[in-house]
């Protein structure tokens, strides 16, 4: 038990890190016993298809650790011990090749281009790869280049559309706004669905902290930027996602929501190469949306909510039809009124830069790359923005022959100054969605202070001008890895890792010179937090290959231990004063919050794979996992996993359908992964929680009711898929099907009060997701003048919630949205009140041509008639939307014509619904495009109010395909001797998209990155349209 | 050498176990806090704080409900917001089961009765007996009004804490809550709260006399009219029993309601009375409850009273309570004079007489027959202790018009009961048919 909150709790890191250097030391003892007999070899490495030098290519002599890299000419030369020496190139985007030395000691190489070539190696965890033949299950890949002409600074931003099974949403415009990927659908209703991060063998977090809109409730939301943002894409060499359970066994119970493993640049060897890129970019609202300005009101010109508002009974009223509220007499006389659109005054063309040098070098037996960067992007919201400073170190030690070290620092600084981003009624959005827009915002009284707007609200010009909301990060990640060839065929690899991070928010409403509503911090309100963030990482592995004729076998085992640490301390107050910034000068409603986290997370596995005339692969993988935020009894795990593959277009009964299908390979798995995340780390516990009332203490009971015994969720996954390959490889096709079941599913459901509780925690659950995921390239032209690449990606998924442990549980949010999950459905529905509708399908009308809601039972949700045909008794609920998508696509072209680029992605998620809160709240405001065609009569007056309070009425089709990525590159010819591959860029990001939505933007989530609170419009800033010029090249 | 690499790699490793039991240094654990005075001191204290704090409270509920239910007040903001106070206040078929004045009514007062247990059931931690009277009184006073709100505006309600637990009638449950209080009454009488219970107590509510009025409150709603006579006379009316507030834990109405105008304001000055009862112009408690006769925007009446200020402490019971307490259960054991004279005693008051400063100041009233004699008790209680959240419980005991389903505005109150929440119902089988108006 570890009670001490100063101590270290963390020794094992260090360990590790002591145990490297102990190693190192001793190796050090080998370093005189002398090389092997010399025998140098060297060559020339290019692109088939365009006979162009390729720098970066690894040699390495098979079975050691003797290696190096191409240079900028594609040369390269390394000593290897004889002839009989077997150099082994390899490249991202390229297939592996493997030569004998010889005696000429010269060999020219070319690659060959093949996207999706069985023999790709590809990086299966932290520090252990593997060709693709060798894969039972799939694994997608990601090459730098992929992440060049994105117009984009995020990592996330630059993958979209790119991964199949993957859903990757922006779910703020905001420039350090929240994204979030989701493979293969939501793991988990209690904690979060995000895949593991490992950069370089470091496990870093993703986490969001509120730090900078802590007046904020956090209502089912999930606020603030996911902590991926401090990663430059530019420093990337290749990321591999991995999308199911049975391709995770080395991270096992940390891999039930996938991994992403990425790889950073690395130094090649020869002269100091200098490589840059810089962009401006502009950054602009893509489509507004329409606010009337027709000068028109109806009842008087101060009448609050003019559309909807309740007057006396008169020859200028009539009676409208409330459904679930009360009816009303609305006003029809219309007057004269001037209106306003704010949204000229909030959004502004915003502007941005983004800059990245890097210096490498290196011999045959060190290597480093030393890169900085500068990134600064301005949000479409006035005085929104977002910076990084980045600097980034990789240093590569060949100590013996068979001694490798490794180390990697990392360090980045991000600030962001920031709005409240929807929730609330006073982010900038919705300041405006929720003002009649009847008022000259910019005007000022005499002592040059803004008005008051109408209805006790922000007037939005207040929240752009006087509110201040900063974030600032300082996050270094660190890693030391030693890699150990002691004797032929096993590799040992020992490393240990760091992200460590603090974030500092600022928070600042200055008390308001008009009279605004309660929830508004009429006084003013401040706050300061702070986050640290710890987790240390360290992994031992070892890999043993060897062959036994026909047979292959290869074994790998290995222990890990993660550990975890957040403490979140934050000071916040109302009642602040227009001098002092500071929560310092807060004066009443004094809160101070601290919270500390601790988990760790252990485990050991083994695997084996047996290969069969590399035609055929078995792997067999057993692993162990703990965890701390368990009971000891439960906390330890066997996940087991089988997976195999057949590559059928190499046996020689394929040799006569060879010409038309090239390649043709089967593979399948089944395995487990556990669900460790899913939960907090006292979650077990029944807590009280501490609290003050009149200066005393005071102990409530957690409404929520806790089972000590609750064991990990388990998720059993069935992956099914084949790789197909035509036309001399040039078409390349992916299939994969899976179907995972998550059986003790943690479920804070609801439980009837009078249990003593509002929700308990417990294993109560069962959740499915089955899918397919389909990619397809072609590389259509081929030839030194043209080059023509397309590429498909097609993913759906189907989730379901088997079981639940209540009927509904609902998802509490600020926003309206009646947001459920709900067994036999796929999580978070939208379920509430609809339109009554007869059999055939047509509306129920009363008073003429006012809608009716649907009544009946409130406890079955059964809707009843009475005499007459209307709906009678309680408004009833059903789905009326769901927000998960029917699937996702995307479609992008490269075309090259000698050093003209063009090149251009389509990103669509398709059948999905949004609940669009704002337009129905400016249409009761009164200043929506409905509330114009109400005072125009082309619509029924009381159109509005009679449907106001059907919830039906904010679903819409969020169905969208973007123009994500547009490019146009050209390559500047090398007008001056050693300045190499410049490259001038346009690029264009989220120019146009095809929808049919009312507002901003469908891609949204009011709950940020919360997992089950999605595809809510609710003042959300909207994601720009961003236009790019970038110049790249290196000397 | 590279095996004794290897071997002291796996031994390093292997050193020491991983399983660690981290605990959380910002919450404690029911087994812990329920094991010194000091926890149940807290935990006592705890329940004050969920019963008056908050939007969600039993406190804003009861008092936004009731008073909405009986047209005492109004919902202001015109349309968009507050929807479920919207519902309560056209009542009958308009309150959903998913409304949350409803459903926070119906799941905070459980969870008030469920969190007293934990304090309740521990009481011989304490060794010393004064301390031991203290938690006693405490939590039986939070128990017992949350016992009889969920008796106010339900016609069932569960007792006991349990899975799916049944329900009792709601004379059962005001029963469970007068026995409760009686025996409590019983052991602090007998062993007085010490000064060690109040020295980490909160201040403001009088344990001795808070447990007598609440037992002459529930008496007279379970028609126990000459207990409800002899507890009502013990409580020492020069002393205020009061929830207290400050600038971080606020006054749950003046906060939501009436710093901004918003949400809820009393109907007009007929404080829930029909016209033909309405206060008289000179009753001086319109000026205590109201901010001003004459609103500057015709029918916004604002209120003020016990919500003033983010530290308006809100009384637990008035004076007024126990005088017409006393007139009520004289008046229905047909003692009239004795009713007539508790009922001029709050007819009479001057507002410097009372120790809230709330008087009626109108001239005595002369014999008036049984019926009258109620109804001129009951248009005081709707006056004297107007937003009190008893409104509804006297509209129904003085039997006056009720609503119906087809018309619920037509009568004086827009509901009689409130329906079962969803969540109660979705998980616990023996939740009873909804009232049906």
């Amino acid at each position: 038990m570890k009670e001490n909150l100063l101590s270290f709790e963390e020794p094992r890191f260090f360990k590790v890190l002591l145990t490297i250097f102990v190693m190192v030391l001793c190796t050090l003892c080998f370093l005189n016993s002398g090389f092997a007999q010399e025998f140098k070899v060297q060559g020339k490495v290019t692109e088939a298809d365009t006979d162009s030098p390729l720098p970066g290519v690894n040699v390495i002599v098979k079975g050691s650790n003797t290696g190096t890299v191409t240079d900028v000419d594609g040369n390269y030369s390394l000593s290897v011990s004889g002839p009989n020496s077997v150099l082994v190139f390899t490249f991202i985007g390229f297939q592996t090749q493997e030569l004998t030395a010889g005696s000429q000691g010269t060999i020219d190489v070319k690659m060959v281009t093949d996207v999706r070539s069985l023999d790709e190696v590809v990086v299966v965890g932290s520090t252990i790869s593997s060709s693709k033949r060798q894969l039972g299950t799939t694994i997608s890949t990601v090459s730098a280049k992929d992440l060049q002409k994105t117009g984009t600074d995020n990592l996330f931003g630059s993958l979209q559309g790119k991964i199949p099974g993957a859903q990757i949403t922006q779910n703020s415009g905001d420039p350090a706004g929240g994204m979030t990927i989701r493979l293969r659908g939501i793991k988990s209703l209690s904690g979060n669905s995000d895949p593991l991060y490992v950069i370089d063998g470091v496990v870093v977090s993703n986490s969001t902290t509120n730090v900078s809109q802590r007046a904020v409730t956090s209502n089912g939301v999930s606020l603030g930027t996911n902590r991926m943002a401090d990663i430059n894409p530019n420093d990337i060499e290749s990321i591999s996602i991995l999308n199911g359970a049975s391709a995770g066994a080395i991270y096992g119970s940390r891999a039930i929501n996938g991994v992403i493993v990425i790889t950073t640049k690395k130094g090649q060897s020869g002269k100091p190469k200098l490589t840059f890129s810089t962009s401006y970019n502009v950054n602009e609202l893509r489509k507004k949306v329409p606010f009337t300005t027709y000068g028109k009101q109806f009842g008087s010109a101060t009448l609050v909510q003019h559309t909807i508002a309740n007057v006396a009974a008169s020859n200028e009223s009539i009676l409208v039809e409330g459904n679930n509220s009360p009816d009303r007499y609305l006003a029809t006389n219309v007057v004269d009124v001037t209106r306003y659109d704010y949204q000229d005054e909030i959004f502004r063309t915003a502007e941005g830069t983004d800059n990245y040098l890097s210096l490498s070098g290196g011999n045959d037996k060190s290597d480093y790359l030393v890169s900085t960067s500068f990134m600064k992007n301005e949000g479409i919201i006035k005085n929104t923005d977002f910076q990084r400073y980045g600097l980034k170190l990789r240093l590569n030690q060949k100590i013996t022959e068979w001694a490798k070290l490794s180390v990697g620092l990392s360090y980045t600084n991000s600030f962001s100054n920031e709005k409240p981003n929807g929730n609330v009624f006073y982010s900038p959005i919705n300041s405006m969605t929720i003002t009649n827009n009847t008022y000259i915002i910019s005007e000022r009284d005499v002592f040059g202070n803004l008005k008051a707007v109408d209805g006790g609200r922000a007037n939005p010009l207040s929240v752009i001008e006087d509110f201040d909301f900063t974030q600032k990060v300082n996050r270094t990640i660190t890693d030391v890895q030693l890699k150990l060839t002691p004797i032929k065929g096993l590799s040992i690899d020992v490393l240990a890792g760091l992200d460590a991070y603090t974030e500092r928010g600022q928070n600042y409403i200055p008390p308001y010179a008009y009279t605004v509503n309660s929830n508004l911090y009429p006084n003013g309100f401040a706050a300061s937090a702070v986050n640290n963030s710890f987790l240390a990482n360290s992994d031992i592995n070892a890999t043993y290959e060897k062959d036994f004729g026909d047979f292959k076998s290869i074994s790998i085992g290995g222990f890990n231990y993660q550990f975890n640490r957040n403490d979140l301390t934050s000071a916040s107050g109302e009642g602040v004063s227009r001098d002092i910034k500071s929560v310092s000068g807060a004066s009443t409603n004094l809160r101070t919050v601290y919270s500390l986290d601790r988990f760790n997370i252990y485990g050991a596995f083994l695997q084996q794979t047996i290969g069969y005339k590399n035609l055929a692969f078995l792997n067999l993988a057993g692993r162990v996992d703990g965890s701390s935020k368990f009971d000891k009894d439960e906390a330890t795990q066997f996940y087991p996993k089988i997976s195999g593959s057949v590559i059928v277009s190499d046996f020689g009964f394929w040799e006569s359908l060879r010409p038309a299908i090239n390649t043709f390979k089967i593979r399948a798995a089944l395995g487990e992964a556990g669900g460790f995340n899913a939960i907090g780390s006292y979650a077990r516990f029944n807590a009280i929680e501490a609290g003050q009332l009149l200066n005393t203490s005071t102990y409530i009971p957690s409404s929520t009711l806790a089972n000590r015994n609750i064991t990990p969720e388990r998720m059993r996954e069935l992956e099914l898929g084949t790789d197909l390959s035509f036309i001399n490889n040039r078409l390349n096709v992916g299939f994969t099907y899976y179907d995972q079941k998550i059986a003790d599913l943690l479920v804070n459901y609801v439980i009837a009060s009078s249990e003593g509780g509002t929700r308990k925690t417990d294993n109560v659950g069962e959740m499915e997701n089955k899918g397919i995921e389909i990619s397809a390239g072609a590389n259509i032209i081929s030839t030194p003048d043209w080059d023509l690449n397309v590429n498909v990606v097609y993913s759906r998924n189907r989730n379901k919630v088997t079981e639940l442990g209540s009927p509904r549980i609902q998802i509490s949010n600020d926003t309206g949205a009646p947001v459920f999950h709900i067994e036999g459905e796929a999580a978070s529905q939208f379920y509430g009140t609809y339109f009554a509708k007869n059999d055939d399908g047509s509306f129920i009308y009363t008073n003429g041509n006012q809608y009716l809601i649907e009544r009946g039972s409130a406890t079955t949700n059964v809707p009843a008639r009475d005499a007459a045909g209307l709906p009678v008794g309680d408004a009833v609920r059903k789905v009326i939307g769901d927000p998960n998508p029917d699937y996702t696509a995307s479609f992008s072209a490269n075309l090259r014509y000698k050093s003209l680029s063009f090149g251009f992605l389509l990103d669509g998620v398709q059948g999905y619904d949004v609940f669009n809160a704002d337009r129905r709240t400016r249409q009761g405001i009164g200043n929506g495009e409905y509330a114009e065609k109400e005072l125009k009569g082309e619509i029924p007056r009381g159109y509005i109010y009679n449907i106001y309070s059907i919830e039906a009425w904010r679903i819409v089709d969020g169905s969208f395909m973007k123009l994500r990525e547009v490019s146009l590159s050209y390559n500047l010819p090398n007008f001056i001797k050693g300045l190499n591959n410049f490259q001038l860029s346009l690029i264009g990001r989220n120019l146009y998209s095809w929808d049919s939505y009312e507002g901003y933007d469908p891609e949204t989530n009011a709950g940020n990155n919360s997992d089950s609170f999605r595809a809510t419009d609710f003042g959300n800033v909207p994601i720009p349209r961003t236009f790019q010029i970038k110049l790249t090249g290196n000397f | 050498m590279k095996k004794k690499i290897f071997i002291s790699l796996i031994i390093l490793w292997s050193l020491t176990s991983c399983h660690e039991e981290y605990l959380n240094p910002s919450a404690t654990t029911e087994v812990q806090s329920v094991s010194s005075v000091e926890g149940l001191i807290s935990l006592s204290n705890g329940l004050q704080s969920k019963y008056t704090i908050g939007r969600q409270s039993p406190l804003y509920n009861a008092i936004v409900g009731s008073s909405l239910s009986t047209k005492q007040l109004r919902v202001t903001s015109s349309g968009i917001g507050n929807t479920d106070e919207v519902q309560i206040e056209a009542g009958g078929n308009s309150i959903s089961t998913a409304n949350a004045v409803v459903r926070n009514l119906w799941e905070q007062n459980n969870l008030v009765k469920s969190n007293s247990d934990l304090v309740l059931n521990n009481l011989e931690v304490s060794s010393d007996l004064g301390v031991r009277s203290g938690l006693l009184g405490s939590a039986t006073i939070f128990k017992a009004l949350a016992l009889a709100n969920l008796a106010t505006f339900w016609e069932q309600a569960p007792i006991e804490v349990t899975g799916n637990a049944s329900f009792s009638t709601r004379t059962e449950v005001l029963e469970t809550a007068l026995s409760l209080l009686e025996s409590a009454q019983t052991t602090v009488t007998a062993t007085p709260v010490s000064t060690s219970f109040y020295n980490k107590a909160i201040s403001g509510v009088s344990i001795p006399n808070t447990l007598n009025a609440l037992i002459a409150r529930y008496a007279l709603m379970l028609g126990q009219y000459d207990k409800a006579i002899s507890a009502a006379a013990k409580v020492d009316l020069t002393v205020k029993s009061e929830f207290r507030f400050d600038g971080t834990n606020r006054n749950p109405i003046f906060d939501v309601a009436f710093s901004t105008e918003n949400v809820v304001q009393p109907r007009d000055l007929n404080m829930g009375l029909p016209d033909d009862l309405k206060p008289s112009t000179s009753d001086t408690r319109i000026d205590f409850y109201f901010k001003s006769r004459t609103p500057s925007t015709a029918g916004n009446y604002l209120g003020s009273g016990f919500f003033t200020a983010n530290d308006s402490s809100v009384p637990v019971y008035l004076p007024g309570e126990m005088l017409l307490i006393q007139a009520e259960a004289y008046a229905r054991n047909d003692d009239l004079s004795n009713a007539l004279t508790f009922l001029n005693r709050v007819v009479t008051k001057k507002p410097a007489d009372d120790v809230w400063n709330l008087g009626a100041d109108l001239p005595a009233l002369g014999t008036l027959t049984k019926e009258n004699l109620l109804i001129e008790i009951y248009r005081n209680r709707c006056i004297e202790l107007f937003m009190s959240g008893l409104s509804l419980e006297d509209s129904r005991r003085f039997q006056r018009t009720a609503p119906t389903v087809d018309n619920p505005a037509g009568g004086e109150r827009t509901r009689n009961f409130y329906p079962y929440p969803d969540n109660e119902r979705d998980n616990n089988t023996n939740t009873p048919a909804n009232s049906s108006i």
